[in-house]
């Protein structure tokens, strides 16, 4: 088990730095090991696959690097703050201003449309009506849904709506998008294009791409893989 | 946007949102008309308490209100009519009356009464008198005619045209009795009125107590009920307290008064009553609503939103539930109001009864601006409060339990 130093991992400016971190659940009486002394360091610009089997720690590492969760021991370093010092509301803020999240599923809010969930992140972040609206169309188009900003959830399909969730993380430019099994429910053809979009987006805008997967086909696209395993990682390999 | 999500999220199960929209609706028109009806039934009440011989003011002898009998009587009835013809507002009337307790006989029985004095001319607009006369032609041609109520006249079986005793006590003290012909049969809101009070002309009745042109009573009646204090005031000034006693609409009718002022109280209780059944539905709703959202709560945190966000947006969704509740329910309660304020609602097959409270057979309800105000803004404000509780559940929902959430 190979464990590498944080700094090593890019020559960029360090977006999220995770240092030393173990988190555990307690489920009923048995404290379940997640995150067993985990480092690792984002650069800003990397396009970074989080692979392991289910059950190695992708989700709570994910988590604890977006401010959803706070880890039992360690550090992370997020868009420059230490998450331990912050309050609950300044996490959120930081959350709000700097991180873009994509999830499996139930990413979107069924009641709004495509462009009104892209809007959403923006109206929370205090944009104004006409530029949300000029920015929201102008991502929609950049991921390719150009005539579909009308439609609901319900009415588009599992490709589409991710689509939604890619141009939603990463309308207001943030820091670092973090993906967690962005493909799981989508066909092979589909993901690929997903990721195919998502590696469009941190080619052209330098977007930092965080993303948890357990297929092969999927890690390909990744410029690193960080491999997990029972909550530490066990390879850290840049590709080209 | 935000009133956008809330309204949308509102319709996402139009059935049950539906259901407690009709729960609002039924609440806040209950709230409004059970308001319009107390407002109808005392509005009669007073317009029968003051059509019922009292007047807005009245001026008496001292003592003849809590004892009226015939010794308690106005001597100086000059001062007094000099007063009301400069003292009283534009449009305000006045008789007098003169009162005493009396016995009536006929072959059938023979009943205590009052037998009242009366200028039929001077009571029209004054009295229920002028207006309730159903058989015979009253008393205007007839010296020694008796306006009888149709209640007594069935306990005394006779009927217009015949004549009846009527035992009572002069101003020297002896029992003086004349006989009288039945000219007029009148009708009342209250059977207890058509069985206590025989009218007679009043120079009649001065003549045959000896009191020359003394009387019980001056009654006014003003334009406006909110005038009588102050009429009563500059009364008061002019008209020696060692002759005159003056008395308001509220002191000769107190509990038509404590009805009027406790009415508010009243509604505010009912309303509160109406809003408790309402508000477990409302409730239990929020809580359903906010249950199978937990994903969507957890995901909306996760982008940013702060707890009180989520709390806001719970609110504001249960805001327009309610304000679009209380529209219709209060739109609902003007078209009935409207309606039944035109009709009125008959009682009189529960007369018996509602005669027993002094309540009136024919209702017409009337709602004022401040019964809707109140019947909304109670729903308003404690469907909001109660709403707090779903709110605050899901502003406390994490990302991460949510995403634990199935
Ligand atoms: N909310 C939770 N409660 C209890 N145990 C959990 C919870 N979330 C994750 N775990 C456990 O933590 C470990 C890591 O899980 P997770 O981070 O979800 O892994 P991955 O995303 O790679 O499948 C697993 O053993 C899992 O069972
Ligand atoms: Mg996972």
């Amino acid at each position: 088990m190979t464990e590498l130093p944080a700094g090593r991992s890019g020559a960029g400016t360090p977006i999220v730095e995770v240092r030393d971190v173990s988190k555990t659940y307690a489920q009923g009486k048995v404290i379940v090991p997640a995150l067993n002394s985990l480092s690792v360091t984002i650069a800003e610009g990397e396009f970074t696959a989080l692979v392991g089997p289910s059950g190695s720690g992708k989700t709570t590492l994910l988590n604890l690097m977006g401010g959803l969760d706070l880890p039992d021991r360690g550090s992370i370093l997020l868009a420059g703050r230490r998450l331990e010092t912050l309050s609950a509301a300044e996490v959120t803020r930081l959350r709000l201003q700097h991180v873009g999240f994509v999830f499996q599923a139930y990413n979107l809010i069924p009641v709004l449309s495509a462009a009104e969930n892209v809007e959403y992140v923006m109206l929370l972040q205090g944009v104004s009506r006409s530029e949300r609206r000029s920015r929201a169309r102008a991502v929609l188009e950049e991921v390719g849904l150009t005539g579909l900003e009308d439609r609901r959830p319900a009415e588009m399909s599992g490709g589409q709506q991710q689509r939604v969730a890619v141009a939603r993380a990463i309308v207001s430019g943030p820091a670092i998008v973090l993906a967690d099994e962005p493909t799981a429910n989508l066909d092979s053809h589909t993901a690929t294009e997903l990721l195919q979009l998502m590696r469009g987006m941190n080619v052209r805008h330098g977007v930092t791409f965080v993303f948890a997967t357990h297929d092969e086909l999927v890690m390909r696209h990744a410029k690193r893989i960080v491999r997990l395993r029972d909550g530490a990682v066990v390879e850290d390999e840049r590709c080209s | 946007m935000n009133l956008t999500i809330a309204w949308r999220n509102l319709w996402r199960h139009p059935r049950r949102t539906l259901v407690i929209l009709l729960a609002v609706i039924v609440g806040v028109w209950a709230m409004v008309f059970y308001a319009a009806f107390i407002r109808g039934m005392m509005a009669d009440m007073l317009r029968q308490g003051i059509a019922n011989l009292t007047g807005h003011v009245q001026v008496q002898a001292p003592g003849f209100f809590e004892n009226p009998v015939i010794d308690a009587r106005i001597r100086d009835v000059a001062t007094v009519r000099d007063a009301l013809g400069s003292l009283l507002p534009e449009g305000a009337r006045w008789t007098s009356r003169l009162r005493t307790g009396a016995v009536v006989r006929s072959p059938h029985g023979a009943y205590g009464v009052t037998l009242v004095g009366v200028d039929p001319a001077a009571e029209h607009g004054m009295s229920f008198l002028a207006d309730s006369v159903t058989e015979g032609s009253g008393l205007a041609n007839a010296p020694h005619g008796l306006l009888v109520g149709r209640a007594l006249l069935v306990k005394l079986e006779a009927r217009t045209g015949h004549r009846l005793v009527i035992d009572a006590q002069d101003a020297s003290g002896q029992i003086v009795s004349r006989a009288f012909v039945i000219t007029g049969v009148y009708r009342a809101q209250l059977e207890t009125t058509e069985k206590q009070l025989i009218f007679c002309r009043r120079e009649t009745l001065q003549r045959m107590l000896g009191v020359g042109g003394d009387v019980s009573e001056f009654s006014i009646v003003l334009p406006a009920a909110e005038e009588s204090p102050a009429v009563a005031r500059t009364l008061r000034e002019r008209l020696p307290e060692s002759a005159f006693r003056v008395l308001t609409w509220r002191e000769m009718i107190p509990f038509v008064g404590a009805y009027l002022d406790s009415m508010t109280v009243y509604a505010l209780i009912w309303n509160v009553i109406v809003f408790v059944a309402m508000a477990f539905g409302l409730v239990n709703s929020v809580l359903m609503a906010v249950f199978e959202r937990v994903r969507e709560f957890g995901l909306v945190r996760a982008l940013g939103i702060t707890p009180f966000g989520i709390l806001g947006g719970v609110v504001l969704e249960t805001a327009c539930l309610l304000v679009v509740g209380a529209a219709g329910g209060s739109l609902l309660a003007a078209v009935t109001v409207e309606t039944l304020g035109r009709t009125g609602i008959d009682f009189s097959a529960f007369s018996a009864g509602t005669e027993y409270f002094g309540l009136a057979r024919i209702v017409y309800p009337e709602a004022a601006a401040s019964d809707y105000a109140l019947a909304a803004g109670t729903v308003f404000v404690l469907g909001l409060l109660v709403s707090l509780y779903p709110a605050v559940k899901a502003a406390r929902i994490t990302p991460v339990a949510a995403m634990a959430h199935v």
